[in-house]
């Protein structure tokens, strides 16, 4: 207790304690203590029901050698490679449109939110529709122009960017907010400045938004890549598991969620969200050494 | 005090930070966390389920799987209270898609419902000792299993003990478009056709439609659905899934037979592909009447009665070798964990009474397993006649499965083996080979 050399900074320091108290409480039970005993159950051969037994690194070894695995990462890292790109620019893009001073700003900013704060059961069973290829309202409207639309959510060769349209569709909205409280946080005397200077808005974007926002734009970048490794609710909901269209859009915890909830594979389900934790891992650690280079901090 | 409000105030807002928090956490569910989380979330929403209403009143709960069935279901809890007002029964529904998945956690932690609906997985519940045996049950009160249909009962025990009270059962008719036989001008089938019949009936249909430049298929099956139409196929063409030895049988001459005429049909432009059946599926091509035909499982029978579609006949299934098809069943069981066993068996008994089946088939949700009850159930369509399922039981053969522990793999590798074979990415002997390998591989895994 050295630290605490007051009573009033004691009782400070216990009233911040009871703050994070509650959420610390539910990240040890729902996080830390089930992250734990995934990692034991991962080591067993653990079932539904019955007692489970250890062996050893069986299922990480069944894992490599899982043709499904592979496919369902190669899957994983297309709507990456799709979505993060596509969300981070087109946010960029629509945040600089919303801080400027037009009529309207309000409704149009609600707009862009609005997809957050919809059920994404709802958004998820309402894309469905719009993408079937008998009655969907997508198709038809293609057919308008003479255009044979493909069946969307069937075909495996186009299931997977049917559900990034619809992903993107979906959460974009965050990444605007928080670009948009960005682009906020940016004093307007640089832009003075450089008015006087004779920039033009090219030159602005570049040498002040750009290096300004860079670390709005890593957290995001961050953040964004970690939610598309565990992409699961959007395919679960608009792809059912005999669909044709599932391999092609099949994504690790989907896959995960088959092994461990269909097929009862509990152990092995465990492996496969370990490894994926790994995955994360590594890749948000290189995301880290690499801000240096880009990344500008005020 | 006003220093003690604000803190106060400000703990409770933590709280509300808190839970949400604890909210993000059981939704976001694709992290390592999940395996746990299901489980704890059902055990709690069983235990609240579980409170006692009242003084000596005791509460039983009952979850099933199905909405159609559920209004029924309250109906029949309604009367069930009325005859023993000391007991309640709660229901608890759960979508299908979501059905197995949370029984299994429930389950897993003693959490499952008193009485509980179950189907042709009766081996790997009562292996688990999820099941109750109600042999002692069945036997003190007289409990006569001839009164319902043997396939039902067979499939009701396992290692000769009975684990569960029968339900309904599957059964299979054809339904048929008159309208559309009628616009084309082909002669209706009737119960005595065969399956050269139907693919020549088919055929027929195919070139007419194509006169009149329609984009209708002339049949269509639930390629997706594993005892909706390739399984019971496989049986009347004399196949069967699996060998005396217990091994796979999908590698038999017939069973390749059988799974090729389907995709010939499949080749022929008879029967809508595997991929459009995923985008919309058999039952609503035959209701929107982009089909004459439809492979009709009693369990979507539902699906086009309420579709209350004009000009529909149901007739018997064509015969292949035989009209012999594979019948999935449904069951009750009783929870081996529960604290009301007594009232649980009062309840299951109730529900295979003759005033319960009678119900259930007046109503027309499932084919009862009593015998007696069966014809209010072809007479329940307002639609059509639904004699045709009740004629075809006759030719009904049990469910077999796996090997309780491995079930679940084989299913699985069951419905992606024939996906592959029916969206072409591999050929039928070939695949059909495959299946049987891997099936085999799986059984040999744990024997």
């Amino acid at each position: 207790m050295k630290k605490y050399r007051t009573k009033r900074a004691r009782k400070e320091a216990l009233s911040a304690f009871i703050f994070v108290a509650p959420f610390l409480l539910g990240v040890s039970i729902f996080n830390v203590y089930a992250f734990l005993k995934n990692i034991v159950v991962s080591f067993t051969n653990k079932k539904s029901f019955g007692e489970a037994s250890f062996i050893g690194w069986s299922n990480y070894i069944k894992l490599l050698g899982d043709e499904k695995f592979y496919q369902a990462l190669i899957n994983t890292l297309k709507y990456i490679v799709i979505c993060v790109p596509v969300i981070i620019v087109l946010a960029m893009l629509i945040a600089m449109a919303l801080n400027m001073k037009i009529k309207g700003i309000g409704i149009y900013r609600t707009l862009i939110y609005l997809p957050i704060i919809t059920l994404p059961t709802a958004v998820g069973l309402v894309w469905k529709w719009l993408f079937n290829n008998q009655f969907g309202l997508i198709n038809a409207f293609l057919g308008k122009i003479g255009i044979q639309g493909p069946s969307w959510l069937s075909d495996s060769k186009v299931s997977l960017i049917a559900v990034s349209i619809v992903l993107i569709w979906s959460s974009i909205g965050t990444a605007v907010i928080i670009l948009l409280a960005g682009l906020q946080g940016i004093e307007k005397t640089y832009y003075e400045a450089a008015q006087i200077d004779g920039a033009n808005e090219i030159q602005k974007f570049l040498n002040i938004t750009f290096p300004l926002l860079s670390p709005t734009t890593f957290m995001l970048v961050v953040t964004e890549i970690i939610g598309f490794f565990q992409v699961f609710d959007m395919i679960f909901l608009m792809i059912s598991p005999t669909s044709s269209g599932m391999n092609g859009a099949r994504s690790i915890v989907m896959l995960f969620y088959e092994e461990a909830f269909t097929k009862f594979n509990k152990g092995y389900g465990a492996a496969m969200a370990n490894v994926l934790f790994l995955i994360i891992l590594v890749i948000t650690v290189i995301q880290m050494k690499l801000q240096k280079k880009w990344v500008f901090y005020e | 005090m006003e220093g003690f409000r604000k803190r106060f105030m400000a703990f409770g807002l933590s709280m509300a930070v808190g839970s949400s928090a604890l909210v993000g956490c059981g939704s976001s569910g694709a992290d390592a966390s999940k395996d746990t989380n299901v489980s704890s979330v059902e055990a709690s929403v069983t235990e609240t389920a579980q409170e006692p209403v009242s003084g000596d009143q005791v509460t039983i709960t009952f979850s099933l799987w199905d909405e159609i069935q559920s209004v029924v279901y309250q109906e029949l809890i309604d009367n069930f209270e009325a005859q023993n007002p000391d007991i309640k029964v709660e229901m608890q529904l759960t979508p299908w898609d979501q059905y197995w998945t949370k029984f299994d956690a429930a389950a897993g932690a003693n959490q499952a419902a008193d009485v509980f609906f179950m189907n042709v997985w009766v081996p790997k519940y009562a292996e688990a000792g999820v099941l109750e045996p109600l042999d002692d049950y069945m036997e003190r009160d007289g409990f006569d299993s001839s009164l319902y249909s043997s396939s039902i009962m067979e499939n009701s025990k396992y290692n000769g003990v009975h684990y569960t009270v029968p339900k309904g059962t599957d059964s299979l008719a054809v339904i048929l478009n008159t309208a559309l036989f009628e616009k084309y001008g082909v002669e209706m089938p009737d119960n005595d056709w065969t399956w050269d019949d139907m693919v020549s009936i088919c055929e027929t249909l195919k070139e007419k439609i194509n006169q009149a430049g329609d984009s209708v298929y002339p049949l269509s099956l639930m390629l997706n659905s594993t005892n909706g139409s390739w399984q019971p196929i496989v049986y009347q063409f004399g196949g069967t899934i699996f060998n005396e030895d217990g091994t796979s049988a999908y590698s038999n001459e017939k069973d390749i037979e059988a799974i090729q005429e389907i995709v010939d049909m499949i080749d022929a432009g008879l029967i809508p592909d595997y991929q459009m059946i995923s985008d919309t599926s058999a039952e609503e091509f035959f209701i929107s009447g982009q089909a004459c035909m439809l492979y009709l499982p009693t369990f979507s029978s539902q699906k086009i009665e309420q579709a209350k579609m004009e000009n529909v006949k149901l007739i018997q299934i064509p015969t292949a070798e035989s009209k012999a098809f594979i019948a999935g069943n449904m069951h009750y069981g009783m929870n081996s964990s529960s604290q009301h066993k007594e009232e649980a068996w009062k309840f299951l008994q109730y529900l295979a009474s003759e005033e319960a089946n009678d119900i259930i088939g007046k109503s027309g949700i499932d084919l009862p397993a009593r015998i007696s009850s069966q014809t209010y159930y072809a007479e329940s369509f307002k639609q059509f006649d639904g004699t045709a399922f009740v004629e075809d039981l006759s030719y009904a053969v049990p469910y077999v499965s796996a090997p309780a522990s491995v079930s679940d793999s084989v299913n699985s590798i069951t419905s992606d083996g024939i996906m592959n074979i029916f969206t072409k990415q591999i050929g039928v002997t070939e695949g059909m080979e495959k299946m049987t390998e891997d099936i085999n591989a799986e059984i040999q895994s744990v024997s």
